[in-house]
């Protein structure tokens, strides 16, 4: 293994880690049973995270979680220790961050240094010098690449029946390997797909932090229960779920937790209890937030939806997912929402829909549901005339500006001269229905290479594809359709279809 | 749902308190038809049947749709053209998150392509599991008339709208010409 797939794992375990030791703090500072037994849940952490950092050289990081482990070590004596714990644990996991990104292990946070400098004395880091890591990692248990070398192994046997029967001639015989093959084929992309999928929990532990941390800034108290840590799902859709989580959790506490002698009046317990919930609905995961605090004010709602210009007599629980109603406008607490319109569109972006459920007095619950795994695909997004499309970035070899010099007369269609090649062009008329002079050219690749004329190239993104009704694409030149940010609908271009029509140009006419 | 629905008022209202559509759920027609109309004391003992129209316009035009497979009716954000579609295929539109093929009634009926205004709807209807969106220049009420009000089409029709108009059932006053769903939602290009 390389020093630099060493760091990166290294960094990757560390995150784990500083979560573990995270989780087990805060329950610690709750108190209760277990305290003890969460304070060595602490100490194990961060003493396996010493050793770690000793096995890549880090050693300016090692003293550094020397110095926290000994913190941990008189935590019982001083609980006041506990934040500067948590601000350890932030600067480590900044520093694991920035490895994961590619930064070499030498580099030190300074911060990560001054932590260190309270210990006996530095050590001076390894000359180690790791070369840069773009993608991030994912660690994925052995017994399921086992499963899927097995079914990998399933393809080949069937594949070399289906060859055999075609040799002999056997339609019968051919159509049950056929079959089979198609078996295989499903388990195969089950498998993999399941490659991708966590454990929700692992993930969902840090909100505990945010639910401290926002119920200290405002002067609240409250925990965070979560519920269904054993929830399987692809980490493509939580990297992205993650954020809108965070949103509302922190929103819970800012906006429906009340303040303790509030809730106290209204015969509530002083401290208000955030919980997050996941469960799996065949393909779909659903997660809920929910709060016991003061709940939506409906009135509010409409009040604002009626500043907003909007139908106030709908629903509050679809008006609040509106541009400008924030939630905010629910508490009246100034200006700390964040749009509900733009969690909804996130997670319709997602191929998923949220739902709230409200009750004065009692509590908010957010329903989130989303698809357990999605395939993103990257994809260059152009515009040609006055339409916007999207180009599946696979097949995209180049994007270049091009002069009105280089299109030549083919006789039967035009060509792009380009690094001595001549690339036959779409032609956006036929294609498209559209007439465009744009300055770029994408180069699409799809068996051959053609050249596609467009008016700008407006970046990559990630976009989750769904198929188009049939009865819509027989013929079009499309052959998927995502979301834009604003809610639009975006159609993929069929990369293979435009190059069969500029190459077929020629025969034609 | 607590509430019951009205039996009368703005189409978009009375769909917006539908319960949502599970398209693999069968019985939720049933639920939507009972949400729309809850069953009448007076009906259980007088046999009048009643239907329910959804009513729109094109032009000056009225028109009525039976409410039994609209969905609901959304406005109009944006319609993004598909190249090399169908005729009277207007585009796809974002439906929560699903792509929703919207048909351009007016050119079926041999009326111009509809301009885009504020009042412009969708009303999504829902046709062997699929969802098909319909555009219109505005929608009215959802109304709930005796089956016996309803009127064969005239003869006037003309054969262009004739394929279409099942019949004409009174509403707001006047006449609406009454249009097959089905109908209108065969593509040309794939009917065999």
């Amino acid at each position: 293994m390389s020093l630099e797939a060493l760091a990166r794992d290294f960094a990757e375990e560390a995150l784990g880690l500083l979560d573990t030791a995270e989780d087990a703090l805060l329950a610690f500072e709750i108190g209760g049973e277990g305290a003890t037994a969460r304070l060595r849940t602490l100490r194990r952490a961060l003493h396996t995270l010493k050793g770690n950092a000793g096995m890549v050289g880090a050693e300016v990081v090692q003293a550094a979680v020397h110095v926290l482990e000994d913190l941990a070590a008189r935590l019982e004596d001083d609980p006041a220790l506990v934040q500067d714990l948590l601000q350890g644990i932030d600067c480590l996991r900044q520093e694991a961050r920035q490895i994961l990104d590619g930064r070499p292990v030498d580099q030190v946070l300074p911060a990560v240094r001054a932590i260190a400098e309270k210990d006996r004395e530095v050590t001076p880091a390894l000359p180690l010098s790791l070369t840069p890591y773009a993608e991030t990692a994912l660690r994925v248990p052995q017994e399921r690449v086992d499963r899927l070398v097995a079914a990998a192994g399933e393809l080949v046997v069937h594949e070399t029946r289906l060859q055999r029967a075609l040799a002999s001639g056997s339609l019968a015989e051919a159509r049950i390997a056929g079959d089979a093959l198609q078996r295989a084929v499903r388990v195969l992309h089950d498998q993999v797909l399941r490659l991708r999928t966590v454990p929700i929990g692992a993930f969902l532990v840090r909100y505990r932090r945010i639910v401290r941390d926002e119920a200290l800034r405002n002067g609240k108290r409250a925990e965070l229960e979560i519920i269904g840590t054993d929830v399987e799902i692809d980490k493509a859709v939580l990297d992205r779920l993650g954020e809108i989580l965070g949103h509302l959790v922190r929103n819970a506490v800012v906006h429906g937790i009340e303040l303790p002698e509030v809730r106290e009046r209204a015969g509530k317990p002083a401290v208000g209890r955030v919980v997050v919930r996941a469960s799996t609905h065949g393909s779909q995961v659903v997660v809920a937030v929910e709060d016991d605090g003061a709940g939506i004010d409906e009135e509010a709602v409409r009040q604002r939806a009626r500043e907003l210009g909007l139908d106030d007599s709908r629903d509050p629980r679809t008006l609040i997912f509106e541009s400008g109603v924030t939630t905010a406008s629910l508490s009246r607490s100034a200006g700390r929402g964040v749009g509900l319109d733009a969690v909804h569109k996130e997670v319709v972006r997602l191929g998923g829909s949220v739902e709230v459920q409200s009750e004065r007095g009692a509590g908010t619950r957010f329903v989130l549901t989303v698809p357990t795994s999605i395939a993103l695909e990257r994809a260059l997004l152009c515009r040609i005339a006055d339409e916007i499309y999207a180009v599946p970035a696979a097949s995209v070899v180049e994007a270049a500006r091009i002069a009105e010099g280089q299109i030549r007369w083919m006789g039967a269609g035009k060509a792009l001269e380009h690094r001595g090649t001549f690339f036959p062009l779409v032609d956006p008329e036929t294609a498209l229905g559209l007439s465009t002079e744009g300055e770029y050219a994408v180069f699409l690749q799809a068996g051959a290479t053609a050249a596609l004329r467009v008016d700008a190239l407006l970046g990559q993104q990630d976009f989750v594809f769904q198929a188009l009704d049939p009865a819509l694409g027989e013929r079009a030149p499309v052959d998927g359709a995502a979301l834009l940010a604003d809610g639009a609908v975006v159609l993929r271009l069929a990369p293979d279809r435009l190059v069969a029509l500029a190459a077929g140009r020629g025969e034609v006419a | 749902m607590s509430e019951k629905l009205p039996p009368f008022g703005f189409a978009e209202d009375i769909l917006a308190k539908v319960p949502k559509a599970d398209p693999s759920d069968p019985e939720q027609i049933v639920r939507f038809v009972e949400a729309v109309a809850p069953p009448d004391k007076q009906e259980a003992e007088k046999p009048v049947v009643t239907l329910q129209f959804v009513t729109f316009s094109l032009d000056d035009e009225l028109y009525a749709l039976r409410v039994e497979r609209v969905r609901e009716v959304i406005r109009v954000q944006r319609i993004t053209r598909v190249p090399q579609a169908p005729a009277h295929v207007r585009g796809v539109h974002n439906l929560r998150g699903a792509i929703l093929p919207v048909l351009e009634v007016r050119t079926r009926l041999g009326l111009e392509p509809a301009e885009i205004g504020p009042r412009s709807r969708i009303v999504v209807a829902e046709s062997r599991h699929r969802r098909i969106g319909l555009l219109v220049d505005a929608v009215h009420q959802v109304i709930r008339i005796p089956e016996s009000a309803v009127e064969p089409p005239p003869p006037e029709v003309h054969h262009r709208l004739s394929e279409y108009v099942v019949g004409v059932v009174p509403a707001h006053g006047r006449l609406a010409l009454l249009l097959s769903l089905d109908k209108l939602l065969v593509l040309p290009e794939l009917a065999p």
